[in-house]
């Protein structure tokens, strides 16, 4: 039995007991789908629905993502009246707890009513990578060996081995807390700590070129950008009622796919992830264009990390550094006549 | 019947000039830039000032809008640290700033063309020479081209 399954199998009867006994109102957690490769989120309310839950490398959405819309109260005046917070158990890898932190710290969600059921996290598959790989033989069918390597099984009926390493999403290969810190039980064990850091550190190869071809290789990233917003509606962290890409008054960005306002989309959505960012790989996962919509957050995150010491997501009680400030904030990028 | 006109030749094309944004905060530095004024300090005409409450008030958006509509640079000036009027607005400004500036330069933006400072109400000279400064910088970098929206 692979680790994964043990671990599904825990979990069904976690959320079965949870639902029974009326811990929670809800379990939310991720289904087999149709397509190999790949998991749906699934919302389980009653106990014998508990066997719908599924645990393997292929939980890739990031769940804290759903959390926000559960706990905003009906915007009806009467109906809210009666209204009280459901409590939700959430199925959590480490990034979607960080993601979970940093929603609490900005008070989207109760942490009373939260059940965390952390999940020691092994890596999730880059779907992309692993089609890459298999070239042009299709999946049909796809699991974990013992090994915790990628077995799929493609048309003609053969199985073909999949390097876990070779398969992982980049986010994962950079995660540095794959498991949970903050959770209320764990299921699996936690492995030995990746060191992830040196994988983060890794500058982008555009990084050490002059500014016009830096900005070449930025144009041709984003020109490829189809302005469909996936990867904000996938992001945990942008759950703005009012976002400023849908405001008309004024339209702060053009809405069309003209190359200034994409690139002027893609440096807002970074900028308002800078020291938010959990690094789960949502957005990447999302864009239907292959962009690696990471690259500016992540930098950023870096930055964040280097000047502040704040890492995302870490601890609930943390304040993020771009809601503080200090008297001695470094300040040598002014402009001094 | 008239002879031919020839077809009358273009006006001169103006020399290029840089236009420069400049956010100033209403209780420091657009007040510098007032003493600048009655103290009859010369600075560049090339800049166009846009007062604001507080540096504080300013959102990268209307920085990259400012650079998106065709400025050569923006810059952007509040009270020194400890001064302001909202007691903090500035220093919760300093961290966005800072991070704003190096994201432009990190995709190609030239970091001259984003431009903080702290100017104080007393100092009309300095508000001058920043601008001096600012404005001597974007001429030499040529027209804005890269984040400019053109219809």
């Amino acid at each position: 039995m692979t680790a994964s399954h043990e671990i599904e199998t825990r979990l069904r009867e976690t959320a079965e007991g949870f639902l029974g006994a009326k811990k929670v109102d809800l379990f939310l957690g991720y289904e087999k789908a149709s397509l190999p490769f790949r998991t749906t989120p699934v919302f389980v309310t009653a106990p014998e629905e508990a066997t719908r839950l599924a645990w393997n490398p292929f939980c890739a959405a990031n769940l804290a993502a759903y959390l926000p819309r559960l706990f905003k109260a009906p915007a009806d005046a009467r109906e809210a009246k009666t209204w009280s917070p459901p409590t939700v158990a959430v199925v959590v890898k480490g990034c979607d707890a960080r993601s979970v932190v940093a929603l609490i710290q900005e008070h989207q969600v109760p942490r009373d009513r939260l059940v965390l059921v952390g999940i020691a996290c092994r890596g999730i598959v880059d779907t992309r990578k692993a089609e890459r790989m298999l070239g042009e033989q299709e999946a049909l069918g796809a699991g974990e060996d013992v090994n915790g390597n990628i077995r799929a099984v493609v048309e003609d009926g053969t199985e073909v081995t999949l390097r876990r390493e070779q398969v992982l999403a980049d986010a994962c290969l950079e995660c540095r807390s794959p498991t949970p810190a903050i959770r209320d039980l764990l299921l699996g064990s936690p492995g030995e700590p990746r060191e992830a850091d040196a994988a983060r550190r890794q500058p982008a190869d555009f990084e050490s070129q002059p500014l016009d071809s830096r900005w070449a290789r930025f144009q041709q990233m984003i020109s490829k950008c189809i302005r469909c917003n996936a990867c904000r509606q996938a992001c945990p962290m942008c759950y703005c009622r009012d976002c400023l890409l849908d405001q008309t008054r004024p339209r702060w960005i053009g809405a069309g796919t003209d190359l200034s306002d994409v690139a002027i989309y893609h440096l807002v959505r970074a900028f308002h992830m800078a020291g938010r960012c959990t690094e789960c790989g949502a957005c990447v996962r999302a864009c239907p264009m292959g962009i690696d919509v990471r690259l500016l957050v992540r930098r950023l995150n870096l930055e964040v990390e280097d000047l502040y010491g704040y890492r995302p997501g870490e601890a609930i009680d943390a304040t993020p550094p771009l809601s503080a400030f200090a008297m001695d904030d470094p300040q040598e990028f002014l402009t001094e006549p | 019947m008239s002879p031919i006109q020839s077809v009358p030749e273009a006006a001169p094309q103006k020399a290029w000039e840089p236009h420069v944004v400049a956010f100033l905060c209403n209780w420091c530095s657009y007040a510098g830039a007032d003493l600048a004024g009655v103290s009859r300090i010369q600075y560049p005409h090339n800049v166009r000032i846009i007062r604001v409450p507080c540096s504080g008030r300013i959102n990268p958006a209307f920085l990259l809008r400012a650079l998106q509509n065709g400025a050569d640079a923006v810059l952007v000036s509040g009270c020194h640290p400890g001064d302001c009027h909202y007691i903090s607005g500035n220093l919760a400004a300093r961290r966005k700033f800072g991070l704003l500036k190096n994201l432009l330069g990190y995709i190609g933006i030239e970091p001259e063309r984003i431009q903080f400072t702290w100017v104080s109400a007393s100092e009309g000279g300095r508000f001058a020479a920043v601008i001096e400064k600012v404005v001597e910088q974007a001429r030499k970098l040529g027209p804005n081209r890269k984040l400019v929206k053109s219809v």
